[in-house]
C-alpha cells in the first residue's frame, strides 16, 4: 500500500435521504427526454416505451449507485440506447420486424424551408440502428466522439466510422429522395 | 448530389423528435418491473441439495419461507454436490436467472436465486455466496463450507457483496450484526481468517459495499465515498469522494467512473470508464459490452474476441482469466475465450426462461 501515513479509523455517517422521492423526481424530469432519444434509435414507440421502461428499472433497483454517477441522466439513456440496440440484435425481432417507418416519416411537410429537413429525418429512419444512434446522440444530444463511444460501449475509433459511414449513406438517400421522392 | 449542413441534421432531428408526445410517465410501472426483476433474481438462499437424477447429478435449490426471519441460522445444513465440479478451465459461472445454475462443468437447477449477480463471487476456489446474510463457499470437491460462523442480522436491505483478490487466495466480503458491519478478508485455501475491521455503520450499513480487493488492498464503498483498506498495516485511507465509483481494480489498475480519486498512489494506474466495465485480471484491457477490449495503455492493441455468428452481447472475465461470453436471445451460446489470442470454445446452447443470461459476481 503507497498511502503515506496511517490514518484513523473514522466512524461513518451517512445522509439520510428519502430514496423514492428523490427517483420519482428523477423520473419525472427525465422520462420526455429519455423516451425521445430512445425513440429516435428505436423507430417504434412500443419498443421505445420497453426499453426506457426497463431502464427506470434498473436504475431504481441501483438507485444509491445511479445517483451517486456524475450525470444519472445519461447513465439512463446508456441502458435505453443499449436495450433498443440488444433487441435489434435479436434474430426473432430482425425477422418479425415489419420495417415499416413512423407515421412521421412518411408525412412530408408542406412548408417549402422544411423539406431538406423532413427529407433528412425520413433517410435517418432509414439507417441500421447503430449508425442511427450514432446520429442521433451527436446531432440531437450534442456528444461528443468520447460521449458517444461511452454510451455505445465501443472505441472512438468505431464512432467517428459510423458517424462517417452515417453521413455518406445519408447524402446518397438525400440525394436519392431528391431524383425520386423515396429513401428507400 | 444534395449538400445538407450539419445544421440541417440537428434541425430535422429537433424537429422532428420535439413533435413526438412522449407516453405517459408511469412510475408505478417502473416499480412494477424493477420488482419483476427482483422476483426473477429471486429471494435469498438457504440452500440444500437435491439429489441428482438423469441430468448432470446434483441440482441447489435455493428456498426462502416469505416469513423467514432476518437473522442467519446458527447452522447450515449439510449438502453436497456428488461428483463436485472441475474448476481447471475457471469456474465458467453462469445461469439462467432463477432457473438454473451453470458450474464448473454442471448444471444444476436453482430456484430462486438472489443477488447472484451483485453479491456473490466466483473466485478460483469456488463460488462465494450468502445464506440469508452468512457467507457460504461451494468448493471444487461439491461441499459447501460456512466462512463466517456466529450469530449475524441480515436485513432484507443489506447485500453485503463479496470480491476476490486474484493476485492471492483472499475472498473479501461483509457481514452485519446490528448497527455494525464487520469488513472480513479470509484465505480461501487456509480457510482461516486473515483480517476484519468493524464499521460502525448504524442506519446506513446498506450503503456499505466492497468494489474490490487487489493486492490485499480491499475498496469499501460507504455513504462518505470510497476508502481503501490496507491489510498489511491494517490503514484505512479516504480513496475518494461520494460521486467516485470504483467499477474495478486488477493487477493495481483502477478502473474508476466520475471524478478522479484524490488519494494518488504511485504504484497504481487510474483509469477512467464506466461503472458496469472490467478489467482483465492483468489489468491490461477494459471488458465492456462488447467483443474488442480496448487497452489501459495507448501502446497496447485491442483483443477481439472470435465469437462465431453475429457476436456476443454478454460478457464476463472469469476466475481463470478467460472471458465469458454469451449471445442475445433464446437459445442463448455461451463461449469461453481466451485471452489475448481471443480464442473462444463453445461452452453450450441455453434455453433462456428467466431473463438475461447472468454472469456470477457481474451486474453488467
Amino acid at each position: 500500500m503507497e498511502a503515506a501515513s496511517t490514518f484513523p479509523s473514522e466512524v461513518l455517517v451517512g445522509q439520510g435521504t428519502d430514496r423514492d422521492t428523490e427517483f420519482a423526481d428523477f423520473f419525472g424530469a427525465t422520462w420526455g427526454r429519455v423516451f425521445r432519444t430512445t425513440y429516435a434509435v428505436a423507430m417504434d414507440r412500443s419498443l421505445a416505451e420497453d426499453a426506457v421502461q426497463t431502464a427506470f428499472a434498473k436504475a431504481y433497483a441501483a438507485w444509491d449507485r445511479v445517483r451517486a454517477a456524475d450525470h444519472p441522466e445519461a447513465y439512463v439513456r446508456r441502458m435505453a440506447v443499449n436495450e433498443v440496440l440488444t433487441v435489434f440484435r435479436r434474430p426473432w425481432f430482425r425477422s418479425e420486424r415489419s420495417g415499416d417507418l413512423p407515421d412521421d416519416a412518411r408525412a412530408p411537410s408542406h412548408e417549402s424551408s422544411s423539406v431538406t429537413r423532413d427529407a433528412l429525418w425520413r433517410a435517418v429512419t432509414t439507417l441500421p440502428p447503430r449508425q442511427r444512434a450514432v446520429v442521433v446522440l451527436r446531432y440531437y444530444e450534442d456528444l461528443s466522439e468520447a460521449e458517444i463511444a461511452e454510451v455505445l460501449g465501443c472505441s472512438r475509433g468505431t464512432v467517428k466510422s459510423q458517424a462517417s459511414d452515417a453521413l455518406r449513406r445519408l447524402r446518397v438517400m438525400e440525394a436519392e429522395v431528391d431524383r425520386t421522392g423515396d429513401p428507400t | 448530389m444534395s449538400t445538407y449542413t450539419p445544421e440541417d441534421l440537428v434541425g430535422a432531428l429537433t424537429r422532428h423528435l420535439e413533435a413526438v408526445t412522449p407516453p405517459p410517465a408511469d412510475l408505478a410501472a417502473v416499480h412494477r418491473r424493477a420488482r419483476q426483476r427482483r422476483r426473477r433474481r429471486g429471494t435469498t438462499a438457504v440452500v440444500a441439495i437435491l439429489a441428482a437424477a438423469a441430468v448432470t447429478v446434483a441440482g441447489i435449490v435455493l428456498v426462502r419461507p416469505s416469513d423467514a426471519p432476518d437473522t442467519a441460522p446458527d447452522t447450515v445444513p449439510d449438502f453436497a454436490v456428488p461428483g463436485g465440479f472441475d474448476y481447471a478451465n475457471g469456474l465458467r459461472a453462469y445461469a439462467d436467472p432463477g432457473r438454473t445454475l451453470f458450474l464448473g462443468g454442471r448444471a444444476l437447477p436453482a430456484d430462486d436465486l438472489e443477488y447472484l449477480d451483485t453479491d456473490a463471487v466466483a473466485t478460483s476456489h469456488g463460488l462465494v455466496f450468502f445464506d440469508r446474510g452468512r457467507p457460504t463457499l461451494l468448493t471444487e470437491d461439491g461441499t459447501t463450507r460456512v466462512l463466517h460462523e456466529g450469530r449475524l442480522k441480515s436485513p432484507g436491505g443489506f447485500h453485503p457483496t463479496a470480491k476476490a483478490d486474484a493476485t492471492s487466495r483472499h475472498v473479501a466480503y461483509a457481514v452485519r450484526h446490528n448497527a455494525e458491519a464487520t469488513l472480513v478478508v479470509r484465505d480461501l485455501v487456509r480457510d482461516e481468517t486473515v483480517a476484519t475491521r468493524a464499521l460502525d455503520c448504524s442506519d446506513d450499513c446498506n450503503d456499505v459495499v466492497i468494489e474490490a480487493i487487489d493486492h490485499d488492498v480491499v475498496f469499501v464503498r460507504t455513504a462518505d465515498g470510497t476508502f481503501l483498506w490496507g491489510l498489511e498495516n491494517d490503514e484505512w485511507v479516504r480513496f475518494a469522494g461520494a460521486k467516485t465509483r470504483v467499477a474495478d481494480v486488477r493487477n493495481r489498475v483502477v478502473l474508476y467512473d466520475g471524478p478522479t480519486p484524490t488519494l494518488p498512489l504511485s504504484a497504481w494506474t487510474y483509469v477512467r470508464g464506466a461503472i458496469d466495465a472490467q478489467l482483465t485480471l492483468d489489468g491490461k484491457h477494459i471488458l465492456y459490452w462488447s467483443d474488442t477490449l480496448e487497452p489501459v495503455s495507448a501502446g497496447d492493441e485491442p483483443i477481439t474476441l472470435n465469437v462465431p455468428g453475429p457476436g456476443a452481447t454478454f460478457f464476463s472475465i472469469d476466475t481463470d482469466g478467460s472471458v465469458l461470453a454469451a449471445t442475445a436471445g433464446t437459445p442463448a451460446t455461451f463461449y469461453d475465450c481466451e485471452i489475448p489470442s481471443g480464442r473462444c470454445e463453445k461452452l453450450g446452447d441455453v434455453e433462456l426462461t428467466g431473463g438475461d443470461p447472468m454472469f456470477i459476481g457481474n451486474d453488467m
